[in-house]
């Protein structure tokens, strides 16, 4: 037992340096046969580097958007009801949103929200536009919860009393307030003074990243600023967990309905919105970047596969007399197997360090190059898991290729291999 | 003492197309330890085939072959792989010398498949070197080295595992004459240590360094020669 395993220890050592002396020895031979291996592990890891990306984003959405919240909205959030439609649909007015607030017996809370989009906004030296002004209560701090970079989220006196005051996204801060505290300081929207109450981090999600161009002020601010016929309030419907989302959506539909006066034959005339439609788009996403990838992978990879098995016929070959001397100096069939096994995963290996090195400038190029700021929600250096993924592939198509070539050096008669001229 | 080798009635024939080629007819034979013995015969007559199978790298069409007293013409791969690496050292005409390893790691080849470890296997293969006269040579590469001395590194490597039996198929062939007895002179005393060695040759002189000259023809045992001693000058 004790001198088999050591018998197989000194087998692998011995396997391993044949394999390194091996292909340094034909150093542009193998660097082209692993070209197959390189192209199908750089898909890999440049796959999976999105996908983890678009992963981490998509968390972030969810937890922007919640998992367990409604937005009872005119406009449908992905088009199921066409915007021409839905244009049609009357308002909702705050007086609806309040009556349907009173009824709701199931939410852990529900609020108004008001929504502008394109808005302009100044301190004393800068402006900015292009950004969301998002009237709400106290109640949608549960959106910030974990953003908040300085201050606090409004107040619900502030909603009560209507102050002026804001609360900024990223980039709203970066570009109002460069390099000062931005506490205390005041900006100006529609001839408005608001004093900055607070700033959020970063936040960037998968389909936007308008949360970083948003301010927050008191909804009862945002009424005060904007048409009493205003059509864009948002009716947030928050469920106590996600599992009630369901009861508590049937209610706000029926609640709704009710204070829109429909009659029972009427469809709705409202949209709910949730996080389940973006859900459904970013799973068709995933499926197609697999369906591409796993394609383009399995045709490298076998390419690869190809590649590695006839150069390891050919280097048996080439080796027969070596493999005859070390037949009859004692080497038995699994030593052999295993050096040529060794010496093909070794091959794979090399071009999947090769790919990993590709693939890492390719992302950095995309990152800093070709889309700067788009891939934001991508890592910028290839996740440990995904090299260690590319690795383990990488062994597993070189043993796959390199078994029969192995299997055939293994056998070779000794007497044949020695004389082979 | 125990028979080293004793081959019976040992036919080994080959199967070219429709053809049989019978190398071997019949060969019967005993070597005891200690013996020094030289296989002579023209070419074609067999001489390899014969050494093929006393060292265990080949097996017999028909016939039994006792090494030590163990029957091995029967075994698989694996299991003459394992009595090749203990019990005998071969010494090949074209050396066989791995061209990208130094004459140390040439040498240590052996020990790998035996599981020695590597430490251990590098002081054996230096003092091997040593003893056949390399010591200022460990880290030549064959193609650094002499034609005697890629010889002497095979013999070497032949010994690094202390063989029952060393075989050498035709030594001295591919060396001038001066290297060759140097060779031999290798081999005498080789022998004198107490080695049993085989070799094939066709060249009287160098049978006449054995001690029991066994003349093949047509795969057959033709006439054997005694001689009490080797002549070693
Ligand atoms: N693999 C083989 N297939 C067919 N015939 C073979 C094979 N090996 C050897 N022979 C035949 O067996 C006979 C003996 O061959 P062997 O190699 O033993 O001769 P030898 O005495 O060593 O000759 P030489 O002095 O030329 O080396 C020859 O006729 C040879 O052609
Ligand atoms: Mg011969």
């Amino acid at each position: 037992m004790m001198q088999r395993t050591l018998n197989i220890l000194a087998e692998f050592g011995e396997s391993i340096r044949i394999a390194v002396a091996a292909i340094a020895a034909n150093r542009v031979r193998s660097l082209l046969t692993t070209l197959g291996v390189v192209i199908g592990v750089t898909f890999v890891v440049l796959m999976g580097w999105f996908l983890d990306g678009l992963d981490s984003a998509w968390e972030r959405t969810i937890s922007s958007l919640g998992y367990e919240v409604i937005y009872i909205h005119k406009f449908d959030w992905t088009g199921r009801t066409p915007w021409r439609e839905a244009r049609k649909r009357p308002p909702i007015t705050i007086r609806q949103i309040r009556a349907a607030i009173a009824q709701l017996t199931l939410a852990e809370r529900a609020y108004p929200r008001g929504n502008a989009w394109g808005q302009t906004v100044r301190s004393a030296e800068n402006s900015i536009s292009g950004i969301g002004i998002i009237g709400t209560t106290s109640d949608n701090d549960w959106e910030v919860a974990n953003s908040i970079e300085a201050g606090r989220f409004l107040a619900p006196i502030e909603d009560l009393t209507a102050s002026y005051v804001a609360v900024l996204g990223y980039n709203v801060w970066q570009e109002l307030f460069p390099n000062q505290n931005p506490l205390g300081q005041t900006i100006f929207y529609r001839g408005k003074k608001f004093r900055v109450i607070g700033i959020l981090k970063k936040r960037g999600t998968l389909i936007s990243d308008w949360g970083d161009n948003a301010v927050y002020i008191p909804f009862r601010v945002f009424q005060l600023l904007h048409s009493t016929n205003f059509s864009n309030y948002t009716l947030v419907v928050k469920a106590p967990s996600q599992s009630l989302l369901p009861e508590v959506t049937e209610e706000a539909r029926m609640v709704m309905r009710k204070v829109r006066n429909l009659a029972p034959w009427e469809p709705d005339n409202f949209s709910i919105n949730s996080i389940d439609a973006f859900e459904q788009q970013v799973r068709t996403i995933r499926i197609a970047i697999w369906g591409i990838g796993i394609g383009m992978t399995g045709l490298s990879f076998l390419v690869g596969i190809i590649g590695i098995m006839n150069i390891m016929f050919v280097s048996v070959v080439e080796r027969t007399r070596e493999i005859g001397l070390r037949k009859a100096v004692g080497a038995k069939r699994r030593a052999i197997l295993l050096q040529f096994l060794i010496e093909a995963a070794l091959l794979s290996t090399a071009g999947a360090v090769i790919a990993l090195l590709l693939s890492q400038g390719a992302i950095a190029g995309a990152k800093f190059l070709l889309f700067p700021g788009d891939l934001g929600f991508t890592a910028s250096i290839i996740p440990p898991h995904l090299m260690g993924i590319a690795l383990l592939v990488a062994v597993l198509v070189g043993v796959l290729a390199g078994f029969a070539p192995a299997l055939r050096a293994a056998r070779l008669d000794p007497v044949e291999a020695l004389r082979y001229e | 003492m125990n028979t080293l080798i004793h081959l019976e009635n040992i036919v080994r024939e080959y199967q070219m197309g429709e053809e049989v080629v019978r190398a071997l007819r019949g060969v019967t034979l005993s070597i005891e330890p200690n013996e020094y013995v030289a296989i002579m015969g023209p070419s074609g007559s067999g001489k390899s085939t014969l050494m093929n199978i006393i060292g265990c790298l080949d097996t017999p069409t028909s016939g039994r072959y006792f090494l030590e007293g163990e029957d091995v013409s029967d075994l698989d791969d694996n299991e003459l792989a394992e009595i090749r690496n203990k019990k005998i050292g071969f010494v090949f005409q074209t050396f066989h010398l791995l061209p990208r390893y130094t004459a140390v790691r040439n040498v240590e080849l052996p020990l790998i498949y035996a599981g020695v470890p590597a430490d251990e296997r590098y002081e054996r293969a230096v003092a091997m070197l040593e003893k056949v006269g390399l010591g200022d040579r460990l880290f030549h590469k064959p193609n650094e080295l002499s034609g005697g001395q890629r010889q002497r590194v095979a013999i070497a490597r032949a010994l690094i595992n202390n063989p029952s039996l060393l075989l050498a198929d035709e030594p001295t062939g591919n060396l001038d004459s001066r290297t060759g007895a140097e060779i031999l002179a290798l081999f005498d005393e080789l022998w004198r240590q107490g080695n049993t060695i085989i070799l094939v040759t066709h060249e009287p002189h160098v049978a006449q360094h054995a001690n029991r000259i066994i003349h093949i023809l047509d795969g057959q045992i033709q006439k054997e020669e005694s001689k009490t001693s080797s002549i070693p000058v």
